[in-house]
């Protein structure tokens, strides 16, 4: 049986995922070893042997990383490889001043990001455009054939990025000529073709992150796919991208900064999956892990993407701080990220308030009651002084000690002058408005009303929280099974997706159809060709066209559907105006970019059937007493594996699963549907 | 619900709101640079929750919006529920004109709840000179529109008269209007999300928030005072250049275990020129100052100032009476108060950083249908242990620069040049960080106003650290260079090329003892040249 398995591997700095699928049986399978930091490759072959299958029964691989993030951060062992950045003369520390602000308000220890190319290999040279794209000096061929032949031998990878290349890019591309007619085996990464816009800091900063990507990503790749075909592997292998669907290998190095943040793109894709299946256009995925939690918004059954994302910055309660990073104007999809997880410490500050987070006990020593270590109180003590957790967790590898947790409060109890279960509680009231912090980021922020969504929740600690979040107004939540390790789903459920942009910078009027026709005919082209180059012949792409728009004087676009139309994109846009803010003004909108998404269905993913079911009431396993909504009483005990397609459960009730537990308090009902996913409402 | 969730939640409405607002805005000033804010106030007016994104605006928004409130009390103006009241008259709200804000009551039922407010700067107010910042200006009225607290809304219609009188008073009233809707469309936001939050928590929970916010703030603020400062007496004294002769603020400042009073006893009485700060902005300097000493996380709410004395005798220029005039107050003068309270507490704390570049460069440019307004960064100074940041907004402002790329597009001008100034630094054990060239060339002809200080007083060093290089700005007109002075208002003809030289951060500690390693690097990314260290017979040959 040939073609049998597709494969989802993760690397993550610290662990690395896999999940197999067999497409004949519908079985699942989950792997989770130790990254090897120094040779990631060598940690993706052992994991596929490990999984003991025969490698030409895998029909694809599928790859999400973190490489590129860590190795900007200098959190992987790999040197930044030599590259030289050309720019023109008097400008050449744009990427070193940054926007010139600094990344915290009252910090006086504050530190702005290292520049990724230094001062001494930044060369700036004659010639300029203006900003409409008018030549006013010229590039000097023999300056530049001088550079070339002086400046790059050795150099890896050279970035060209010139002031106002996004209205007229001739002069980089002059200048790749000229050096690619002088020197071989250099990578060239034009500003002008990685983010054709207006800002010469992130234009600049988009090039070179590519720039210097590019030779560390193609040698990771090629060291990947060579390792693979050693070991007889003849099938397909891809990568996930940022924005959430899969791109194929020479796209990947063509652009590398598309993979920056594939790792944490999956769990959206896996929530949107759901959202799809379960026919649900509007969803919010909620990841809580061990640290921190993920909040994604799905529109129309497709995660939100965002173009304002600043690799390793810093990220302070549930937004990126500006500055704190590198920008990379690029479609990721939109996460907020908040400090708090099962592990985050729960502490009193000077000023006497409880506070949750943003430190975590981490996997080791892991919170108290783990027995393994750990002395601070953190959300999982609480959860189980609260009654709400088994005895033991992770199929019984960890036995959780209930006198360790009390003892861990001991101190806030004191200070707060409250019994272990009122800290606890409130513990969990502050954790819960943090996850409404990150939820109303990607939701209320972005314009949407949560009465509008349901809710996913996922992660080892998400579903302990379920109700408590329904109450903000979600139509209903949704608990996936596995859903502690959900989000690596995501990699074998998405489909190829490449996205295009060009600038237009012109006002909504009546010809400006014509340009966009064009425009997008040629994008049409390009993707002809990367199709092409990526191997992919089939009709089934569907293409959608997006611009940008805003009033001009204003700094964010909206992304508005596009069909040919202008007056009815200018419909769009001002009823989507209004929805957000609430008024409109009264004059044309402005187009800043044109956008392309193509998505091709991929044949080879993960397919969950649905089963039939008729509705039953389970029968309880136990009781445990708990502390819910102001009161102790004896709650009624489930397992995950023991309810059924047709399970139907009321609260208050409390269900352990392998790798996550559900409380559902009174008020609430459980019903568990035909694909396994526990489906909570309020009666 | 505890005030734990209830204050969180008040503390991210006011984010929102912030985001709303510099998503809609049309000056680069706030979509771009963020210099607005968004609070929301008790019932008695006292700051509860503030989402700053600008030093200035924290304290001086407590202040002014307090003031606000009383004056409209004592004037017997009540604010209906539909209505939103503007005003910019920095005597009562607490800036300088160019920052307006609006104010607008939140009911449930018939019961007062809250207050909703921000501020943001708009580009240009009108007044003599483009940008509306500076210039030879000896009266308020003559910076710009004066709006005492007025109607901007009322009764859920907006104020079309009063609306028109300011668009025909500015220089560029589409922006102004364009900013106005977007602050009242951030002020609806916020009272829809307390609307929300009541229907979650309750109306008790968010009343008891209040009490117990302020109080928490207070108890917080005090445990730091503990930690970070030495109980004592301090006192400093620095100078910043005059439009006529130079002006001295002198602070003494005395710390207990329970209380920081800050008194500016001794600075200079106020002046005939703009750079007079209003006790709004003393006290925002002051707030800011303290709080990157205590905590750089330091929680923020009216409860502060139960704990924080700061008092500046009337008619100096740290609170001068109307209607002198005060629009560069908060930009120079507030630097130069944070310059002067770090150097008094250099001996209290040994968190201390020297001098940094101390003045917000401030560049105000254009013509009748046009402004441009933009500060630029400097040196921050050499920290123990750390060296300064080169080419960064330090202190008061934080705002990001004006992309080249959007400037020529929008604005008649060219860039010829901007970088780290090289050999701009203080020297020392730390040494400070760069300043910044940046020049441009006027495709059109243009007024030109600049606000810069640091120009005869050099930012200080610490421990032994030299200073850092002053600011330095001229023109280059057909060849010939012409100096320009701190405070210039100058026409420019087309093809006059303006340049930008901002001052340097002290150094920190003797740069005999700055590491070898360190020296070697600051040679090999040319930050400075082998004459800089020459001078300093820190290199030989």
């Amino acid at each position: 049986m040939a073609k049998r398995y597709i494969i989802g591997i993760d690397i993550g700095g610290t662990f690395t995922d896999l999940i197999l699928y067999d497409m004949y049986t519908g079985e699942i399978k989950s792997l989770k070893t130790l990254t090897n930091p120094i040779n990631p490759e060598e940690s993706f072959i052992k994991a596929i042997r490990e999984l003991n299958v025969e490698i030409n029964d895998i029909s694809l691989i599928t790859h999400g990383t973190t490489l590129g993030t860590n190795m900007l951060l200098g959190q992987e062992r790999l040197e930044i490889p030599d590259a030289i950045l050309i720019t023109n003369k008097g400008f050449t520390d744009i990427i070193e001043i940054g926007r010139q602000n600094r990344p915290e308000l009252y910090n006086i220890y504050f530190i702005k990001p290292k520049p990724l190319i230094p001062r001494n290999r930044r060369i700036g040279i004659k010639g300029r455009i203006d900003s409409k794209g008018d030549i006013l000096e010229d590039i000097d061929v023999n300056e530049i054939r001088m550079i070339a032949s002086q400046s790059l031998n050795n150099v890896e990878t050279v970035i060209v990025s010139l002031l106002n290349s996004y209205a007229n890019p001739t002069h980089e591309e002059k200048v790749r000529e000229v050096i690619s007619s002088t020197i071989k085996d250099i990578y060239i990464t034009l500003g002008s073709e990685v983010d054709p816009r207006p800002g010469e800091y992130e234009r600049t900063v988009s090039a070179v992150i590519n720039g210097i990507l590019k030779p560390i990503i193609s040698r990771y790749l090629d060291s990947i796919q060579e390792r693979l075909r050693r070991n007889g592997y003849k099938h397909g292998f891809i990568v996930m991208a940022s924005h959430g669907g899969v791109v194929g290998v020479n796209e990947v190095i063509r652009r590398p900064s598309q993979i920056i943040e594939s790792g944490p793109a999956a769990g959206a894709i896996a929530a949107s999956y759901l959202a799809r299946l379960l026919n649900e256009d509007n969803v919010i995925a909620l990841d809580m892990g061990g640290t921190t939690s993920k909040a994604s918004a799905i529109l129309d059954g497709k995660p939100l993407i965002t173009t304002e994302y600043e690799v390793g910055g810093k990220v302070h309660m549930g937004r990126v701080v500006k500055g704190s990073g590198y920008p990379l104007r690029m479609p990721h999809i939109d996460v907020a990220e908040i400090g708090v997880g099962g592990g985050s410490i729960i502490w009193v500050d000077e000023g006497g308030q409880l506070r949750v987070g943003p430190i975590s006990a981490g996997a080791d020593p892991g919170p108290a009651c783990y027995n393994r270590g750990g002395e601070r109180p953190t959300l999982t003590d609480a959860y189980l002084i609260l009654g709400w957790l088994p005895d033991t967790l992770g199929g019984g590898e960890i036995r959780l000690s209930i006198d360790k947790a009390y003892k861990a409060f001991e101190d806030l109890c004191s200070i707060l002058g409250l019994e272990p279960h009122e800290v606890a509680y409130k513990s969990i009231e502050i954790a819960n408005e943090h996850l409404h912090r990150a939820i109303s980021i990607v939701s209320i922020e972005r314009g949407y009303d949560i009465k509008d969504f349901t809710i996913a929740l996922f992660g080892g600690a998400a579903p302990i929280h379920t109700t408590f979040l329904i109450e903000l107004g979600f139509k209903k939540g949704f608990i996936p099974p596995y859903a502690g390790v959900y989000s690596a789903y995501g990699l074998i459920q998405t489909n190829y997706r490449y996205i295009l942009q060009r600038g237009v910078n012109s006002y909504t009027s009546k010809d400006v159809e014509e340009r966009l026709s064009k425009v997008y005919n040629e994008m049409e082209e390009e993707l002809s060709n990367i199709l092409a180059r990526e191997g992919i012949e089939t009709d089934d792409i569907h293409v959608r066209k997006y611009l940008e728009m805003r009033y001009w004087r204003q700094g964010r676009n909206l992304l508005i559907e596009y069909d040919g139309s202008i007056s009815k994109a200018i419909e769009r846009f001002t009823e989507e105006y209004r929805d957000r803010y609430g008024y409109t003004m009264d004059e044309p909108p402005y187009i800043e970019a044109a956008i392309l998404e193509a998505e091709v269905e991929s044949k080879l993913k993960m397919i969950l059937k649905e089963e039939e079911y008729k509705p039953y009431t389970p029968e309880e396993l136990g009781v445990k007493h708990a502390y819910i909504d102001g009161a102790w009483i004896d709650i009624p005990i489930y397992t995950r594996n023991s309810l059924n397609p047709g399970a139907q459960v009321t609260g208050p009730a409390i269900i352990y699963g392998d790798d996550s537990t559900t409380l559902i308090r009174p008020g609430y009902r459980i019903s568990v549907n035909g694909y396994r996913v526990m489906e909570v409402e309020k009666i | 619900m505890s005030f734990e969730v209830v204050w969180n939640a008040l503390n991210y409405i006011s984010e929102e709101m912030g985001i709303a607002l510099k998503n809609t805005a049309y000056s680069p000033n706030i979509r771009d640079r963020h210099d607005h804010s968004c609070a929301i106030l008790s019932p008695e007016g006292y700051l509860i929750a503030q989402a700053e994104h600008i030093p200035v605006h924290i304290g001086s928004m407590a202040i002014g919006l307090k003031n606000t409130l009383e004056y409209l009390e004592r004037d017997g103006i009540e604010i209906g529920r539909e209505d939103i009241i503007i005003v910019n008259n920095p005597y009562i709200s607490g800036t300088h004109l160019n920052d307006v804000t609006l104010i607008k009551p939140v009911y449930h039922g018939n019961r007062l709840i809250a207050y909703i407010a921000n501020k943001a700067h708009h580009t240009d107010i009108g007044g003599k000179v483009p940008g509306s910042i500076g210039g030879d200006i000896r009266d308020l009225h003559d910076e710009g529109i004066v709006i005492n607290p007025d109607f901007i809304v009322k009764n859920g219609k907006p104020n079309t008269r009063l609306i028109k009188k300011i668009m025909n008073r500015v220089r560029t009233p589409e922006y102004f209007k364009g900013d106005l809707m977007a602050q009242i469309a951030a002020i609806k936001i916020g009272e829809k999300r307390i609307k929300d939050l009541i229907e979650r928590v309750g109306i008790e929970s968010l009343i008891n928030s209040y009490m117990d916010s302020l109080k928490y703030v207070e108890k917080y603020v005090r445990s730091r005072i503990r930690e970070r400062l030495k109980p004592g007496i301090y006192s400093a004294e620095e100078y910043l250049e005059g439009y006529e002769e130079d002006l001295t603020i002198k602070v003494s400042i005395e710390v207990n275990s329970e209380n920081v009073k800050i008194d500016f006893t001794g600075t200079s009485w106020e002046v005939e020129h703009p750079l007079n700060a209003v006790y709004g902005v003393t006290v925002s300097a002051t707030t800011y100052t303290l709080k990157t000493i205590l905590d750089p996380e330091l929680p923020f709410n009216h409860g502060l100032y139960n704990v924080l004395g700061i008092y500046a005798p009337y008619k100096t220029i740290l609170n001068p009476s109307y209607p002198h005039p005060v629009s560069a107050g908060n930009l120079e003068t507030s630097q130069r108060i944070v310059d002067t309270i770090y150097r008094a507490l250099a001996e209290a704390s040994k968190y201390i950083p020297a001098g940094a570049c101390g003045s917000m460069n401030n560049i105000m440019l254009g013509s009748k249908n046009w402004a441009f307004y933009e500060t630029i960064g400097g040196g921050y100074g050499g920290r123990p242990g750390l060296d300064g940041v080169d080419g960064v907004h330090t202190n008061m402002t934080n705002t990001l620069n004006t992309p080249i790329e959007i400037m020529e597009r929008e604005y008649p001008i060219q860039f010829v040049e901007y970088g780290l100034r090289v050999d701009s630094c203080g020297y020392g054990k730390y040494r400070g960080g760069l300043g910044i060239t940046r020049a441009f060339k006027l495709l059109s002809k243009a007024t030109l106003t600049i606000v810069a200080s640091r120009i005869r007083y050099n930012p200080y060093g610490l421990k032994g650290g030299e200073p850092g290089e002053s600011g330095e700005h001229y023109i280059i007109r057909k060849g010939k260079r012409i100096d320009i002075g701190p405070y210039t208002t100058i026409q420019l003809k087309r093809g006059d090329i303006v340049y930008i030289n901002t001052p340097g951060g002290g150094g920190y500690g003797e740069p005999g003892e700055r590491d070898g390693e360190s020296i070697e690097k600051d040679l090999e990314m040319g930050k400075v040249t082998r004459e800089y260290l020459r001078e300093r017979g820190i290199l030989k040959d």
